[in-house]
């Protein structure tokens, strides 16, 4: 008889064992699963992208400059990329209590033979240029803002063409980092 | 008989120790999973330059400027700078072939 209630309270204590073991092992399932998916994907490289990509379509046409940014065959002085190429910069977010939009784009304009800099339009937070240049020096302003830079180049006419560095800046690291 | 009871309690103890190291090794293999799982977390960034892709608006935009041009001289420049910028990483797809590609078309119109 004893032996036999000896049998029932092992059996009792391997039940509860393997009860929390199986609690234990569930509930780091869950933490490895809700750590992984509840961090954000950073897609802000892919948003800087498609930034250089609209503007590329909005300053060439067919290879050509577009003619809004001509004023008298000669580059104009101003040219507002929100109303030119339909940017929308609005997406802000709260620096030391002032607002500041989320984006930065600027187009360089070069001339192609001398290499003369010409003209320079930017939209949104123009902050955000100096965090680039360190962007690569220390991990932290690579939380901050995601650079990308690219050129191209547009054909003024026949015999002259610009060759464009484009800035596009992506900041959005709540969004984007954990 | 007491022997007998001395040699059960040994049984007990090694199985008890066996189970004490089952469960640590099995908490251990959790707690590697855990930060595994942190550090992959950690690297959830979405690239648009290392996929492959099949069309790169700045590169054929840049394309085009080649054939707007005239002046022979200017646009062998502005193919080797195109190329230089290719080497550099500027353009997302194979430049070479996406220039063979829109010269055959524009050759061919």
């Amino acid at each position: 008889m004893k032996v036999i209630s000896e049998k029932k309270g092992e059996e009792k204590m391997m039940s509860v064992y393997w009860f929390v073991m199986i609690v234990i092992i569930a509930g780091a399932v869950v933490a490895m699963v809700s750590m992984f998916y509840g961090n954000p994907y950073d897609v802000r490289e892919v948003e800087a992208n498609l930034m250089i990509n609209k503007f590329s379509g909005c300053v060439s046409d067919s290879g050509e400059l577009d003619k809004r940014f001509l004023n008298n065959s000669e580059l104009k002085e101003n040219v507002s990329l929100e109303e030119t190429c339909g940017f929308d910069f609005s997406g802000s977010s709260s620096n030391m209590g002032n607002e500041r939009s989320e984006y930065y784009l600027e187009g360089k304009f070069y001339d192609f033979s001398s290499g003369k800099s010409l003209e320079n339009y930017s939209a949104g937070s123009r902050s955000f240029k100096a965090q680039c240049r360190t962007q690569n020096e220390t991990q932290e302003y690579d939380r901050l803002v995601r650079c990308v830079n690219r050129s191209i180049y547009v054909g003024k006419n026949s015999d002259s063409a610009y060759e464009v560095n484009v800035l596009s800046v992506v900041s959005k690291s709540k969004e984007n980092v954990n | 008989m007491l022997i007998n009871r001395f040699f059960d309690k040994r049984g007990q103890v090694a199985s008890g120790v066996s189970w004490m190291a089952a469960t640590l090794v099995i908490i251990a293999i959790l707690s590697i999973s855990i930060f595994a799982a942190s550090l992959m977390s950690k690297t959830k960034v979405v690239g648009y330059s290392e996929t492959e892709r099949q069309e790169d608006v700045v590169a054929v935009r840049s394309i085009f400027s080649y054939f707007v041009l005239e002046d022979s001289g200017l646009k062998s420049n502005l193919l080797e700078a195109m190329r230089e910028k290719d080497s550099e990483g500027n353009y997302y797809l194979d430049f070479d072939v996406e220039f063979n590609e829109i010269n055959e078309v524009m050759q061919g119109s």
